[in-house]
């Protein structure tokens, strides 16, 4: 499974597909500086390139990065932790689960993002409204996932562990928590791209520091460059936690531990 | 005695839909006996295994006895092996861990994997120890799970259709296996099974229980010499007679 996933990342970084994606900049800066559209805030690559390197150079994209991603992490780790154990309970308990179950799918059906008005007003432009709203909108896939998991562990597993006569909590340690972590997995994983998704989105209307002030930085100063490599290394913050967060997987959970979904 | 069944019914469903699966099911199993109990798809056989095994609830007035114990709950020194292995066993842990699964809160770490080696020498999966369940054949899972009940000691193993999804051959490798495990450890086997040439085979009585609700329909003995091997027993004119009575009791005459 493991060298599978690997073959498959060297695919996506096959040369025909690099060169597509190199074309592809090539034509964007043919279009900006023949100024084919005359669309006056669009940044050719080359001026991108240059932003970055500037921003690079005096520091400035580095303490963004580490804001946005540490309170991705931070309030990813702390969503994770209560949507774990709120989802064991509610997953274990049928009458938590009865009782609580209207007022979570009432709840989750509201997009975090309209919290963001209230959390404002409540907390501030502060770092604490931001990890609020990160914490919040994270909470949700891994909360689903896990009762979804321990919903779904065979009946036949209950019996075994009867038979075997393990104790409520030897039961929950060592089948209902393992059975359910591929589950659990899934929507940790979710939750990270939410998380980050939320923390920008917190930095552009209220926290103003990380990648999403920088956006609305670089709009004020009229620097649509700078903007785009804010852009830029939002999506590559995606894909590099994404990636990072597949090895920790398969590093810390060693195989058969989680059946990774297969590609059909 | 080891089981002890007097006027048991059972219901399957939740309440206000419940079905009455078994009525007045009353028969004993002997310390060290192997009973098959078989009979048609749905006619409460697993039910009626379940009740044995204390994971079901039997109606009010049934009596059902283990070792001269009440059953309310899993009795001590009682194994049971599930028909479908791919759910019963945990494919996150390897094959020795899944046979020690049931000795982790009671037997300390060195007797354990004593306990655990031994096991999977009997059952044949020594080398196996290492693989997880899903990297073995269906009939090396089962050996798996049977490792596992055994693994406890139990005096009695109560089996549901064990050897339902296997194919043939493997089928008659595991019940000259199983006969051999019983025989040395003399554990008593409650056999559920709908193959009728298994149940003699195998078998010291067959139960055949039929009707809606089920009862006890016949208590039939195999009078079959042991050991017993897969051709001289099945070819042998006993061997005949109980399987052409059983094919009565549950088809009649025909």
């Amino acid at each position: 499974m493991g060298r599978d996933n690997g073959t498959r990342r060297w695919d996506a970084l096959n040369p025909g597909g690099v060169a597509v994606l190199l074309a592809a900049a090539c034509l964007w800066e043919v279009f900006v500086r023949a100024d084919v559209a005359n669309i006056q805030f669009l940044p050719a690559p080359s001026e991108i390139a240059v932003a970055a390197r500037q921003a690079v150079m005096d520091g400035e994209l580095l303490g963004r990065i580490v804001h946005t991603v540490g309170v991705t992490l931070l309030g990813w780790g702390a969503a994770s932790i209560v949507g774990f154990g709120l989802g064991l309970v509610l997953g274990l308990s049928n009458t938590a689960y009865r009782y609580s179950m209207t007022s979570f799918e009432v709840t989750r059906a509201i997009p975090p993002i309209t919290f963001v008005p209230a959390a404002l007003l409540i907390f501030g432009f502060s770092l604490r409204m931001e990890l609020v709203l990160v914490i919040f909108g994270g909470v949700w896939p891994v909360l689903v996932n896990t009762i979804g998991g321990v919903h779904s562990v065979p009946s036949e597993l209950r019996d075994v562990s009867t038979m075997l006569r393990l104790n409520r909590w030897e039961t929950v340690r060592k089948i209902v928590m393992p059975a359910a972590l591929p589950e659990v997995v899934v929507g940790l994983r979710l939750a990270l791209s939410l998380c980050l998704v939320l923390a920008i989105v917190a930095e552009i209307v209220g926290n103003p520091e990380g990648i999403g002030n920088g956006l609305i930085r670089a709009r004020q100063a009229l620097q649509p460059a700078l903007m785009f490599v804010y852009v830029i290394v939002a999506g590559l913050l995606g894909v590099v936690l994404n990636a990072l967060f597949r090895r920790a997987v398969r590093l810390l959970l060693p195989n058969g531990t989680v059946h990774e979904e297969r590609s059909w | 005695m080891s089981f002890e069944c007097r006027s048991v019914s059972a219901e399957v469903g939740k309440s206000g839909a419940a079905r009455i699966v078994l009525d007045d099911v009353s028969f004993h199993v002997a310390k060290g006996e192997f009973v098959s109990i078989m009979g048609r798809s749905g006619a409460g056989k697993t039910t009626l295994l379940r009740v044995l095994a204390g994971l079901q609830q039997p109606a009010s007035g049934s009596i059902v006895q283990f070792e001269g114990r009440n059953v309310d709950g899993p009795p001590d020194g009682v194994g049971l092996v599930f028909q479908d292995y791919t759910s019963a066993l945990l494919p996150w842990r390897t094959v020795a861990a899944n046979v020690a699964l049931p000795l982790e809160a009671t037997v300390t770490n060195p007797e354990r994997r004593a306990r655990v080696e031994a096991t999977l020498e009997m059952v044949g999966l020594a080398d196996r120890a290492d693989d997880r369940p899903p990297q073995l054949s269906g009939g090396m899972q089962q050996r798996v799970q049977l490792a596992r009940a055994l693994a406890s000691r139990p005096s009695a193993l109560l089996m549901d259709e064990p050897f339902g999804a296997l194919d043939a051959l493997t089928k008659s490798d595991l019940e000259d296996e199983l006969l051999a495990l019983a025989a040395t450890t003399a554990t008593t086997v409650v056999f559920v099974t709908h193959d009728i040439d298994e149940a003699v085979y195998l078998s010291d009585r067959v139960l055949v229980v039929a009707g809606e609700p089920a009862h006890v329909a016949a208590d039939i003995a195999v009078d079959c010499p042991r050991p017993r091997t897969q051709i001289r027993t099945r070819e042998s004119p006993e061997f005949l007679a109980v399987r052409s009575r059983v094919h009565e009791v549950i088809f009649g005459t025909r």
